[in-house]
């Protein structure tokens, strides 16, 4: 164990420990610590964007093929300044339409169409009459059900986001009901969408906390075994 | 004051009632006071002309039932015709001794009847063309004496001076003709050089000019045109008197516009009121009987009544009246007259340099001297005050706007940050529950030992997906690329790292190596991180660059994955330190595509950094050709498990293999060995123990209030 260890260990255990100040209450202490994990970690991405893709660049390809990414780079700048801010809106235009472009093509390709087909494939007829058929009557009941379960969610979770309402005279706009007993099924799912995300939210939190126990505990040993 | 009938005399009243029956009574009262008062010497000249048309010799047409009778005596005695006018209590001026001054005889010849108008002169109604006519021939004399600053007088009419001829201007009222008529009081103490001018010049004078006129009148057109008023020395010595005794006085200015109005513009016949005329105007207020009269009255003769012969005096000259000054003899004229003495016109040019001034170099007066300077405390220099324009508001308005004001305001106001206060319980119970989770955690790992068992018992198979993250594991050879993508945050790491230790061991010990990079900026130090503190505790002799490499962060995100799903050598361009390309390392040297890839593998906490690489990566790992699919595994948070099953249970599947959480490494490190996931299972179990107590009771504490307060507000209704 070496004196940057020792050093590292002492403020990461400094700072968990001000960190879980907050049990007590928000307090300058808990606000500080944060800064410092902020501000360290932009300097570090700053520091990463330069060594990892900058440079790299530079050097790895000839100055005549940097001359457009460059000017690019250049008009990016003069979003700095509100005066100059509009030359830089075509390269900000470029990278937003070139990641909408990209994420909304992979949205649909990747997810949209893959889930709609693996959705309806537990409808299908074909894994149906091959359950039926071999006589696993279970696996197809289970198919149904599981077919059943994720269309009864899909249709139901979307229905509560249905806000159409029909006006009547001297009353409040309302739903209609069977509207309203659809949304309120799928209010239901989604509730315990809420709640599995919420469990592993929490079980996430939980391991990081053994972890930080775990690693208080390590440096205090580490550091009784030095003495 | 008004004086009742019977307070008034008898005489008075018979006065009053019999000798003007029809005059108006302002006009009555007048004559009388007329004819009770002695007349005055400016009384002479009439104040109030009559109304009718009447020539310079007005009394000629009268009739004898006009005159009084005592008038008539008066006549009589002095052997003159009664018919006859009484001659003027205004004698004419005495005329100049000049070569023309016969025209005042043929005047009084013509008066007589003696001279018959056929032996008048031919022009004698015209006789302001012969003084035009001697004017150019006098002014050739003149022109010598002649001074500039005449010049800027102005012309006067030709002859056309109302009170030398007792003419009235048709425009004027009547009160200018009062005053045009009115004779000048006598100067006692005149100068000599004033005696000689204007004796002629009597507003009583009513004869006819002769042809030839006198001298001084020889050129009027002359004078005011050309020739000087005042001989030129004259105003010299009157100029230095005046600066003199006056430093600061500044220069007479010409004569003002408004006197020059007050000269008549032509000769007129008719108009003043002379004497005559206010004698018969007299006479018939006291045409009364002598019975009637008083005894002081009777006494007092109609000669006395008359007032005494005004001697002709020489009057002021008017102004622009020409004279002739060859015979005048120049006088010496007292330091206050010369003082007062009009003083011409000059010409900036005539006068000194330093008379003159500066020229005036800016603004709208720019190029003219002798311009008043602007005097500091007077000119303002910089932006005038601008005029604040006050808007007329009502009690309403006002108070509306005091309002605007206000809100206005109030937005401007910056309000502290809102510090949120807890009840003293609520803060207890939050404290008590931090102290036993932490209690809860650590006791179980550093007191209590491993007092659970892990979640898959010996003889058990793992759920699926850990089932096909270990066979994943178990197709690895020796030399083998993994793609390892660390894209999870710091502050997860403890939980990422935990899951990932168990997968990452068991390729390792598989003899994989693993190629690793990261989508986040704080990747690559999360990369060594890892590596470094808990791979390299049990396998010291895989180190960086020999058994993996780490070829930093990826830029682009999406863009990013969709340009190493395409090209992974341009995507990451990276070189070692000593300068070498990464991708000529032997173990890279053969991968030009992911399909060449033995496996993918990707850390995160985050179900959208899971779904980008699953989205943009995973349709390339399929071979077209072949239709293989090199695998995709995700290692994840146990926050991102929920998403990420719909990839996994897809059919065909998105995802091959998912290790989610602290549960899913606890599954895989009991099919592998135990490492962290075991350290950490007794206080996860613990926490979780804690956490779900936490809630029910919470639960129960908060179904109870409700209850509770349904109850008393039920009790409360009742009452």
């Amino acid at each position: 164990m070496n004196f940057a260890d020792i050093f590292g260990g002492f403020f990461a255990a400094l700072f968990t420990f001000l960190i879980f100040s907050y049990a007590l209450g928000d307090n300058a202490l808990f606000r500080m610590v944060v800064h410092i994990f902020i501000g360290v970690a932009a300097g570090y991405a700053a520091a990463v964007a330069l060594h990892s893709v900058l440079l790299p660049a530079f050097n790895s390809q000839p100055l005549s093929s940097l001359v457009v990414p460059l000017l690019w780079i250049g008009l990016l700048f003069t979003k700095l300044s509100p005066r100059t801010a509009v030359l830089g809106n075509p390269a900000s235009a470029l990278l937003v339409g070139v990641g909408a472009a990209v994420a909304v093509g992979g949205a649909i390709q990747g997810t949209l169409l893959p889930q709609l087909a693996g959705s309806a494939s537990y409808f299908s007829p074909e894994r149906l009459s091959a359950a039926f058929g071999d006589g696993r009557f279970g696996d197809a009941l289970g198919l149904l059900f599981n077919g059943a379960v994720i269309l009864v969610g899909t249709v139901t979770s979307l229905a509560y986001f249905h806000f159409g309402a029909q006006s009547r005279p001297n009353q409040v706009p309302q739903r209609r009901r069977i509207i309203e007993i659809i949304a309120r099924v799928g209010q239901g799912f989604i509730a315990i969408t809420l709640g599995v995300l919420f469990a592993g939210v929490y079980s996430a939190a939980l391991v990081a906390l053994i972890e930080r126990l775990d690693s208080l505990f390590n440096f205090v040993g580490r550091l009784a075994r030095l003495f | 004051m008004g004086y009742a009938s019977d307070d008034l005399p008898d005489w008075l009243k018979d006065l009053g009632s019999s000798s003007l029956p029809s005059e108006p009574e302002p006009e009555r009262r007048a004559a009388a006071r007329a004819a009770s008062e002695p007349v005055p010497d400016w009384m002479a000249s009439p104040a109030e002309p009559p109304a009718r048309p009447e020539s310079i010799f007005g009394d000629e047409e009268e009739g004898e039932g006009d005159v009084p009778d005592w008038l008539a005596g008066i006549r009589q005695a002095e052997g003159r015709p009664p018919d006859a006018p009484p001659p003027s209590p205004i004698q004419p001026p005495a005329p100049q001794e000049t070569d023309n001054g016969d025209w005042l005889e043929s005047i009084r010849k013509r008066e007589s009847g003696s001279l018959p108008a056929s032996d008048l002169p031919a022009d004698d109604g015209d006789f302001m063309n012969r003084i035009k006519a001697m004017q150019s021939e006098d002014s050739a004399g003149d022109e010598d004496a002649s001074q500039d600053w005449l010049a800027g007088l102005p012309t006067p009419e030709p002859a056309a001076d109302a009170s030398i001829f007792g003419g009235e201007s048709p425009g004027q009222p009547d009160w200018m003709s009062g005053i045009q008529g009115e004779e000048p009081p006598p100067i006692e103490d005149k100068p000599d050089w004033l005696k000689g001018v204007g004796s002629g010049i009597g507003k009583g004078f009513t004869g006819d000019l002769p042809a030839g006129g006198p001298a001084w009148m020889d050129a009027p057109d002359a004078g005011a045109d050309d020739g000087p008023l005042w001989p030129a020395e004259e105003s010299a010595r009157a100029s230095e008197a005046v600066s003199q005794e006056f430093p600061g006085l500044p220069k007479e200015p010409a004569a003002p516009s408004w006197l020059g109005d007050l000269q008549p513009t032509e000769p007129s016949s008719g108009g003043a009121f002379t004497a005559s005329e206010f004698e018969e105007a007299t006479s018939e207020v006291f045409k009364l009987d002598s019975g009637e009269l008083p005894d002081w009255l009777a006494q007092i003769s109609p000669e006395d009544a008359l007032p005494p012969p005004v001697e002709p005096q020489p009057a002021a000259r008017p102004s622009g009246t020409p004279f002739d000054t060859g015979d005048l003899a120049p006088a010496e004229l007292p330091s206050w007259l010369q003082a007062m003495r009009p003083v011409g016109p000059v010409g900036l040019e005539d006068l000194p340099e330093a008379e003159r001034g500066e020229e005036e170099r800016i603004g709208p007066l720019a190029g003219l001297a002798g311009v008043l300077p602007a005097e500091p405390d007077i000119v303002q220099f910089g932006r005038p005050s601008s005029a604040s324009v006050g808007l007329q508001l009502n009690d309403v308005q006002r108070t509306y706007a005091v309002q605007l004001a206000q809100m206005v305001a109030a937005e401007a106001e910056a309000h502290p940050p809102r510090r949120i206060s807890l009840a003293l319980p609520q803060r207890a119970a939050r404290l008590a529950i931090a102290i036993l989770m932490l209690l809860f955690v650590a006791a179980p790992t550093y007191l209590l030992g491993n007092f659970s068992s892990l979640p898959q018992g010996p003889g058990q198979l793992p759920p699926a997906e850990i089932q096909a993250a270990l066979d994943i594991a178990n197709g690895l050879n020796a030399g083998d690329a993994v793609l390892v993508a660390v894209d999870y945050q710091p502050a997860l790491a403890g939980e990422v790292e935990a899951a990932a230790m168990g997968v990452i061991d068991h390729m390792i010990i598989q003899g994989a190596r693993l190629v690793m990079l990261s989508t986040l900026p704080t990747g690559p130090g999360q990369i060594q991180h890892f590596m470094t503190g808990t791979q390299s505790l049990n396998h010291p002799d895989y180190q960086l660059n020999s058994s993996y490499y780490n070829l930093g962060y990826l830029s682009g995100g999406s863009a990013g994955l969709l340009q190493l799903a395409n090209d992974p050598r341009a995507a990451l361009p990276v070189q070692l330190d000593d300068g070498r390309d990464v991708w000529a390392e032997p173990a890279l040297a053969a991968l030009f595509r992911l399909r060449d890839f033995k496996a993918i593998v990707v850390l995160t906490d985050d179900a959208d950094t899971a779904r980008a690489w699953v989205e943009q990566v995973q349709p390339a790992l399929v071979d077209p050709l072949s239709g293989a699919t090199t695998p995709l595994l995700v290692v994840s948070s146990a926050q991102a498990e929920p998403l990420l099953y719909p990839y996994l249970n897809n059919e065909p599947s998105q995802i091959q293999g998912l290790v989610a959480g602290l549960r899913g490494a606890a599954y895989y490190e009991a099919n592998i060995r135990e490492l962290n996931a075991r350290r950490y299972w007794d206080a996860y179990g613990a926490g979780l123990t804690l956490g779900v107590a936490t809630i029910a009771v919470g639960a129960v504490l908060g179904l109870s209030r409700n209850l509770l307060g349904g109850r008393r507000k039920t009790a409360g209704g009742r009452k």
